[in-house]
């Protein structure tokens, strides 16, 4: 990480274009939906806690929280600045179950929620996932190349992968 | 108290903040005797802070440490964590088990099953002692599940409290307290993130208009 890098911390997007990247240290539960136009080289990403802003949305609640309201926003906001809706490619890491919390548990399977609702706001806005690192029960970090599209995840065990 | 506001009125706030250091003094001196040692609890802090903050508040997201987590039910619906510096909850881990012989993987961030039952047991009789006390003080009856144990970096270990907390709004309230050794070293800290109407429900309980 260095001057170029701008972090993407809980409830938060940014938009970015080269030699700017994006970061989101330490997702868990959370999911990290990094989207980008490879021929505009201009990317985004969002940080979102929570699956669907129809759950628990309205009034005091960031739309930016939740990953279906939050990609949406995200979509709108790279069209804005010169991305085409066709050309865009999308990379998702995150939704872990980070404690072994007893079926039951209303927060347990959180994190299994925003992956599905991810998927699902990207399909319906027809942009196609074209790699992804979720579920498991491991925090990971992730940085977000929006030059070519790269996104590195680390985890505590020091594995890095490039997806 | 509102989502919108970020700000405790500061008579409730130094009426939480009283229940926050009573909760963590028993919690520190039930620590201290099952370690036979002195442990001492900072003021705690009680705030009512952007979600966003929390990992900041104990280290930055990507600090590694081994945490546990209890959920309470009840007249309090809360999350009661603890939150090990690794280290600490190494030594914790070689002071309980004493001479007996400890099989490990090597690597600090990665608990056998018995190193793993044993900082449960420290987080149990920890959230017990601390949640005993709030009742006996407010009148107010909550149970508390069996501890779970993750080790992890700190915005990972948070992320599901979180999610819980952020379906109410863009806050949390934050009860934090630092447990310190004898030789003054961090040994971790006491959370306690209760809902909003559990904090209404503790406050009323003492005779204070919520």
């Amino acid at each position: 990480m260095n001057e170029n890098s701008i972090a993407v911390n809980i409830a938060m997007m940014k938009i970015a274009r080269p030699p700017q990247t994006l970061y989101s240290l330490g997702l868990g539960s959370c999911i990290g939906v990094a989207i980008y136009d490879p021929v505009a080289k201009i990317g985004g990403l969002l940080h979102a806690l929570l699956p669907r802003i129809g759950e628990f949305g309205g009034e005091g609640h960031s739309r930016a929280k939740f990953a279906d309201s939050g990609i949406e926003d995200l979509v709108e906001m790279l069209e804005a600045r010169g991305a085409k809706r066709s050309r865009l490619k999308a990379k998702i890491a995150g939704g872990a179950a980070m404690f072994a919390l007893k079926p039951g548990s209303s927060i347990g399977d959180i994190g299994k929620r925003n992956v599905q609702s991810a998927v699902e706001t990207l399909k319906k806005l027809g942009i196609e996932i074209v790699a992804q690192d979720t579920g498991g029960n491991k925090g990971r970090t992730i940085l977000f190349d929006v030059g070519t599209g790269q996104l590195t995840v680390r985890t505590i065990d020091r594995s890095v992968k490039v997806i | 108290m509102n989502g919108q506001d970020e700000h405790i009125d500061s008579q409730k706030k130094d009426v939480l903040q009283e229940i926050a250091n009573i909760g963590s003094g028993h919690a520190a001196t039930a620590l201290a005797a099952l370690l036979n040692r002195p442990i001492a609890q900072s003021i705690p802090e009680v705030a009512l802070i952007p979600l966003n903050d929390v990992p900041d508040r104990l280290g930055g997201p990507e600090k590694t440490v081994a945490a546990g987590l209890i959920e309470l039910s009840g007249d309090i619906s809360a999350f009661f964590m603890v939150v090990f510096e690794l280290e600490q909850a190494d030594r914790i881990i070689n002071m309980m088990l004493g001479d007996i012989e400890r099989e490990t993987t090597g690597k600090m961030w990665q608990l056998t099953e018995l190193e793993e039952s044993v900082v449960a047991e420290t987080v149990n009789i920890l959230g017990g002692s601390y949640l005993t006390a709030i009742c006996e003080m407010t009148g107010l009856c909550a149970n508390q599940s069996t501890p779970c144990i993750c080790v992890d970096m700190v915005g990972a270990v948070m992320s599901v409290v979180l999610a819980e907390a952020g379906k109410a709004g863009d806050f949390a309230v934050f009860f934090k307290s630092v447990l310190s050794n004898d030789d003054d070293r961090i040994m971790g800290d006491i959370i306690l993130l209760p809902d909003e109407p559990s904090c209404g429900k503790i406050l009323r309980s003492l005779g204070f208009e919520a």
